[in-house]
């Protein structure tokens, strides 16, 4: 899921990565919309609401709003900086690290949120900053990953996609092109993944309170572990098939040097 | 090269930063501009019937009775000056009241960019209030009610010195 880069993956990698990381993004958006009235999983409402501010000349809205967008942008600047320094000396650790970051902004949330809260203005901004950040670290993972396949934290241009796929689909040579039915097939897991997830975050939100965030950082482990264990599978078979190859190579050189004996 | 370029990305960065701070120092928070004595003005409805008249703002102008029916079933029933104190607690105070004693004292605090007025009652209520103007001088705050006044009620207030 996070090994593979661009072009090399498959649907089922696609959809992986996509179902998971929009059930975190659709997790976070609904309960900072229930716990601090702001979205933190999409920026084209804050550009809406930036120009308001702007038309209105509430200046300090106009700068909170203004750190919001950025700080979105610095997470997909972030994340995507990693995964072209690091990605040729492991691309593991190079998908992998931006998940981390945006576990560890999670965690903060949910730590300051569940202990230190004190529900001021500038606290309610800074926590949502930081959630902008991560959601902008996720949804630049997935696009610099997938080729731009998978964005997960939003979903205009998901719901535009689809509708033009299933406006294809009224056609028979489109229906039977496995790579727009695929394409389909990973979109629509990603919106059901959101929205299940946005249902689930606004369900247990009044027992977990905070603690919402704890989950979406399980989530995020989630997708860490599973390519780590799959790479640590792999590289068993790996050398288990390189430690046969050896064994057969020693025996046959083996009854080589008896053949040889015996025949001097 | 490559560090004039690091030097242009580190440039820009800094500027937006700078862009920030100015513009969250230039002007008061919302958490600031809330904070002192709120004197209520009007309380307006967005919808009427279109047998009760014109629909000009004169008769969206909810009267006495219409005002307590539908803020029976809210926190701020019956109260006329609202003063929001800095530590967070909301005072309503009503006309009538000897030396302007509170009637009700709750907890205020404000949500998103601080268009979001919540209000906390006793740790059992609590109701949202969308704050639609906030200047040194006048407040407007706008409310969901499925009374009469259909669709969204408003209340206008302007700040006692």
């Amino acid at each position: 899921m996070l090994r593979k880069y661009s072009n090399s993956r498959s649907l089922r990698d696609n959809i992986q990565l996509g179902v998971l990381t929009a059930f975190s993004a659709g997790m976070v958006n609904v309960a900072s919309l229930i716990i601090f009235f702001a979205f933190t999983s999409n920026v084209t409402g804050h550009y809406a609401i930036l120009a308001e501010e702007i038309a209105k000349g509430h200046w300090y809205q106009v700068g909170v709003v203004f750190a919001w967008i950025l700080l979105f942008f610095m997470g997909a600047f972030v994340a995507n900086f990693i995964i072209i320094n690091l990605n040729k000396k492991n691309a593991y650790a190079a998908h992998a690290l931006p998940l981390l970051l945006e576990m560890l902004c999670l965690v903060t949330v949910g730590i300051y949120g569940q202990y230190y809260y004190q529900e001021t203005l500038t606290e309610t901004e800074v926590l949502v900053g930081l959630m902008l950040f991560a959601m902008g670290l996720q949804n630049g993972m997935t696009a610099s990953v997938s080729n731009f396949v998978v964005k997960t934290t939003h979903l205009t241009g998901l719901t535009t996609d689809l509708g033009i796929l299933f406006s294809m689909f009224t056609q028979k040579e489109f229906r039977d092109n496995p790579t727009l039915v695929g394409r389909a097939k990973l979109l629509v897991s990603i919106a059901v993944s959101y929205v299940s997830a946005g249902v689930l975050s606004a369900l247990i939100y009044h027992r977990l309170q905070f603690r919402v965030f704890f989950v979406v950082a399980c989530v995020i482990v989630v997708i860490i572990c599973y390519d780590y264990s799959k790479l640590r599978f792999l590289q068993l078979i790996k050398r288990r098939n390189v430690g046969k190859a050896l064994e057969a190579k020693m025996e046959a050189i083996h009854q080589d040097q008896t053949v040889g004996q015996t025949s001097h | 090269m490559r560090s004039k370029l690091g030097a242009y990305y580190i440039g820009i960065f800094l500027a937006a930063v700078s862009g920030f701070l100015l513009l969250v120092s230039s002007a008061a928070s919302p958490d600031q501009l809330l904070a002192g004595t709120w004197e209520e003005v009007a309380w307006e409805y967005e919808k009427v019937d279109k047998s009760r008249g014109a629909d000009t703002l004169s008769s969206k102008v909810i009267s006495e009775d219409v005002k307590q029916m539908i803020a029976q079933d809210l926190i701020v029933h019956r109260a006329e000056k609202w003063h929001f104190w800095p530590n967070g607690t909301l005072s309503l105070i009503a006309e009538g009241d000897i030396n302007d004693a509170p009637r009700k004292r709750l907890n205020w605090r404000l949500k998103g960019r601080g268009h979001i007025l919540l209000l906390h009652y006793n740790d059992e209520t609590e109701e949202s209030y969308n704050i639609v103007k906030l200047t040194q001088d006048e407040l407007t705050l706008h409310f969901y009610t499925e009374m009469q006044a259909r669709g969204i009620a408003k209340i206008t207030f302007k700040r006692v010195r």
